[in-house]
């Protein structure tokens, strides 16, 4: 597995609330090769935003915390190092653009200057050479002027803009890996295909591994290479986005692909996944998805299903196994 | 469309609204109650200030001595079985002074903060309710008063008026009615927008009505919060005006001019000059805690 | 930002006549008369008479009011009735005592108030946090007088450490600014608790943490400056305890400031002098706060730009 930089093993990362236990991140595995994407699926709160942050060390402590489980950046263990040596990952190994952009740059300093701070930190640059590379950067997200726009504060740029600078700072120190949690999902729609378009162009050109967390199947198949399906803390289908797009094995996935609108579909109505989400705090025994699903036997309802594997294509769910 | 038919039915308009608010009202006051007993501190501050309130109602009761009765010859006395809290200058028993200290500074600080939350309910629920040139003549008007320190007008006014408890009243209710006003004026400017007001103005309640029927409930839990957490910065302006001496009339015990008349003595008897000072604490903490308590329990977006 | 300013100043000036005129009011006309005031019980109608005109108290009260206001503009607050002195040279005399003062409180409240407040937030819900936060609460709950009492008491007369009263040198400031600055410290902790942890859950903490910045850097850079907008606002509002402090506290210390006067000048009844005290200390009071709020927009880059225009 030399081609492997990012191999996550049996993650347990869980919130200690006054009301109980929540395992937001449950036993997951997953790996991520040298210029390779990929994508993460599920529904809100089902523990892809925490497996991103989990990955960074960056879990609000409390009531958060990573139990148990092993991430392996090119064969090191992330979860053994030391804080001051985490920082050294963050920002410039190891990046990350996320999902608000309003909110996620801070209002008080110049676009500019949180740019090259992360240059500094990490390339100690000189804050001449850091300007003229925070310029740059912001050519390369195709963002006008911006000689101009690194002396503007936040504020002043639209949603669409800011995610850039977002995109444009994660990127700037050349990391190995991208970690993008929903990027687009607060952007207008056609500001969320520019975006999406530059993403998988910066990919091309800059060769960076992405792991890209969204709750939109289309996002996935037009950037992803593998993608992952997660249901309550839980991976439920794991494959190559061929795989899953062309034969989606679990109910769940089969479900979400559904429910994407097609134009040549003549159907008047959306598909809907019947019920909700699960709590977290009380999830059902057995598989997580049996109260939703359609297939539900008796062993669905008392057992978790394991794995299956066929060609590397992932599905926990009893349907492909012999008890079935 | 149901509020578009309804003000055609007057009557029935206000019935309805004033009903619906109070099924709101009683499980929110409910909800807010079991949140603040959960609260330990807020629960033991209550207990302090129920203490604090019959000592000064049964003053005459429990009290060992006579607070006014001078004895020359047991001046400065320290701490004894006879007198726990010692003597002051003139002999009379520091214990006693300080419960019957307790009904100056409780009076104070409850009339006085019920005469400045009126007159800030009155002025902010104007400004609100009527905004435009009403609105800039009385804000102007807040801002003016508040630009005063408040200990600097109080003395002021004490000044002028003279000692006494009821002046006491009259000074500090006039000196801490702006932050009501202005916090009262935006909630006011805000509730008027709601449809249950705007219906009431479509089916022609007077302004009168409209403002103490149907927006003024509405600001409930805000004026609870301002009367509790006004209570302690009022009994601290007591205290500090007796300390100056502008507070109330000699010979009765208040804690702040105790505390004026102890620094003289310092070095003969420290524990005249703290005791007081320790009930002021105690007092003003309680009330402390408990409005905050009862501020984080009814409304917490109003946290600081 | 020019217009703002400019709609601030004209805000100011309206308010500083509207306190000319409450002063005035409250000072000359209420009561009845001024000069009853002044001399207490002594009811002897030739001398009230005299002392009436002399003060140009018989002349009807919108003309007085008016010559009050031109002598304000002037800077002239008139003449001290006991101590036969220009005002404003008095209040000017004791106001650099009580400003250096005040500068020391500052100081002493604003570092501790900041470093307990960030401390607590940092370590929330810890026994640190919660220790502070109590000691916090009493500070606000104590008054300034009595803990500069207990003051004297300590370092005064059982450690003998530090002089309990006058100027005469610097050590004597201490204590008082000790005292005066309690106060002020404790609500800034709290203040400075509640606006860092409003600021640390913000994303933009999180990018700020994602870019691998050291958690020094992340709190005292990145959290600080944002915290420091509603930290400014109330310290600014509340620079009034400072005040109300020195009031209290002068006293107690015998320090010939602007609190002590305004005390005694209630005692000898010295109306030209209170009235000038009052409006002296009112105007500062604007003055003051007009700076805070232009000092926002240097603060809050959102104000600087919307209020440009």
């Amino acid at each position: 597995m030399a081609d492997t930089l990012l191999e996550v093993k049996n993650l347990k990362t869980y919130f200690y609330t006054d009301e109980g236990v929540v395992p937001s991140v449950d036993d997951v595995s997953f790996s991520i090769g040298y210029g390779e994407t990929l994508g993460i699926v599920g529904e809100s709160g089902c523990g892809k935003s925490v497996t991103s942050l989990s990955i960074m060390d960056l879990v609000p402590s409390p009531p958060g915390k990573i139990v148990d489980g092993e991430i392996l950046l090119k064969g090191r263990d992330l979860r053994k190092l030391s804080e001051a040596e985490m920082r050294k990952i963050r920002g410039n190994e190891v990046a990350m653009v996320f999902q608000e952009p309003m909110t996620s740059l801070n209002p008080v300093f110049t676009i500019g200057s949180q740019i090259i701070e992360a240059l500094m930190l990490h390339k100690h640059l000189s804050k001449k050479e850091a300007r003229d590379k925070a310029i740059e950067m912001l050519k390369l997200v195709k963002i006008p002027m911006p000689e101009k726009r690194v002396k503007e504060y936040p504020h002043q740029l639209s949603g669409g803009m800011r995610q850039r600078v977002m995109i444009a700072m994660a990127l700037c120190c050349d990391p190995q890996l991208l970690i993008c949690d929903e990027p687009t999902t607060a952007l207008d729609v056609t500001i969320q295909a520019q975006v999406l378009d530059l993403i998988g162009e910066l990919k091309k050109k800059l060769n960076t591994s992405i792991m890209m967390i969204t709750h939109n199947l289309g996002v996935i198949s037009e950037i992803a290479d593998n993608a992952m399906v997660m249901y309550a803390g839980k991976v439920i289908e794991y494959g190559s986005v061929r795989q899953l797009f062309k034969n989606p094995l679990h109910p769940y996935t089969n479900g979400l692909m559904n429910a994407i609108p097609r134009i040549e579909s003549d159907k008047e109505e959306l598909y809907m996944i019947k019920g909700t989400v699960p709590s977290l705090r009380n999830r059902p025994k057995g598989c997580l998805f049996h109260p939703r699903c359609e297939y539900a036997k008796e062993i669905c309802r008392a057992c978790m299903p394991i794995f299956v594997e066929r060609d590397g294509h992932k599905v926990r769910c009893w349907k492909y196994t012999d008890r079935w | 469309m149901k509020r578009l038919l309804s003000i055609f039915t007057k009557t029935h308009d206000f019935v309805d609204d004033t009903l619906n608010n109070n099924v709101e009202y009683t499980s929110y006051y409910a909800d807010s109650l079991k949140r603040l007993k959960k609260n330990k501190a807020v629960m033991i501050s209550f207990i302090v200030i129920v203490i604090l309130c019959l000592m000064a109602i049964l003053a005459p009761l429990i009290s060992p001595y006579d607070p006014n009765q001078t004895v020359l010859e047991d001046d400065l006395l320290s701490v004894s079985w006879q007198h726990w809290f010692g003597t002051d200058e003139y002999g009379r028993d520091i214990l006693s002074r300080i419960i019957y200290g307790t009904r100056v500074s409780l009076s104070v600080g409850i009339v006085s903060v019920f005469i400045s939350t009126f007159i800030g309910i009155v002025i902010g629920s104007i400004a609100g309710y009527y905004g435009g040139a009403v609105d800039s003549f009385l804000s102007r008007m807040i801002e003016i008063f508040s630009a005063f320190p408040e200990l600097i007008f109080a003395i002021g006014l004490m000044f002028v008026l003279g000692p006494g408890i009821i002046n006491l009243f009259i000074a500090i209710g006039l000196i801490r009615w702006t932050e009501t006003a202005r916090l009262i004026r935006g909630q006011v400017m805000q509730i008027k927008e709601r449809e249950f007001v705007k219906g009431c103005v479509a089916s022609g309640g007077t302004d009168f009505w409209i403002i103490t029927k149907h927006i003024l409930p509405n600001c409930l839990s805000t004026i609870i919060i301002i009367i509790t957490l006004g209570i302690p910065g009022a009994i601290m302006s007591e205290a500090s005006l007796s300390f100056i001496g502008l507070g109330v009339q000699a010979p009765q015990a208040s804690w702040g001019s105790m505390i004026n008349a102890a620094q003289s003595y310092i070095r003969f008897n420290t524990v005249y000059s703290v005791i007081p000072g320790i009930a002021i604490i105690i007092t003003v903490l309680a009330f402390n805690i408990f409005g905050d308590g009862l501020r984080d329990a009814l409304d917490p977006r109003l946290k600081n | 930002m020019l217009r703002y300013t400019a709609k601030r100043l004209l805000q100011t000036v309206i308010v500083l006549i509207g306190i000319t005129l409450v002063t005035f009011i409250l000072l000359n006309i209420v009561p009845g008369d001024p000069v009853n005031l002044m001399l207490g019980k002594i009811s002897d109608p030739e001398t009230i008479a005299r002392i009436r005109h002399e003060m140009g108290l018989d002349r009807p009260w919108h003309q007085q009011y008016i010559d009050f206001l031109v002598g304000v503009i002037k800077g002239d607050l008139g003449t001290s009735y006991f101590l036969k002195e220009s005002v404003v040279d008095i209040i000017n005399r004791s106001f650099i005592i009580t400003l250096k003062l005040a500068g020391f409180s500052f100081v002493f409240a604003m570092a501790l108030g900041l470093v307990c407040g960030i401390v607590s937030a940092v370590h929330r819900g810890k026994a640190l946090d919660s220790g502070l936060m109590t000691l916090a609460l009493l500070g606000i709950s104590a008054p300034a007088f009595w803990v500069a009492i207990i003051l004297q008491i300590v370092f005064g007369l059982k450690l003998d450490l530090l002089p309990i009263s006058g100027i005469d040198s610097g050590l004597c400031y201490i204590l008082p600014a000790i005292a005066i600055g309690s106060r002020y410290a404790a609500s800034i902790a709290r203040i400075t608790r509640t606006s860092m942890l409003d600021v640390i859950r913000q994303d933009y903490i999180r990018t700020a943490r994602a870019k691998g910045l050291s958690e020094r850097l992340v709190i005292y850079k990145h959290a600080l400056k944002n915290a420091m907008i509603p930290i400014v606002t109330m310290a600014g509002l509340q620079l009034s305890y400072l005040l109300t402090g020195s009031i209290l506290v002068e006293t107690v210390f015998s320090i010939p400031g602007i609190g002590k006067l305004i005390v005694d000048s209630m005692l000898t009844r010295d109306l030209p002098l209170i009235q000038g005290t009052v409006m002296y200390v009112a105007t500062l009071f604007v003055l003051i706060n007009l700076i805070v709020d232009l000092s926002y927009a240097f603060l809050d880059p959102k104000i600087r730009y919307e209020k440009g225009d």
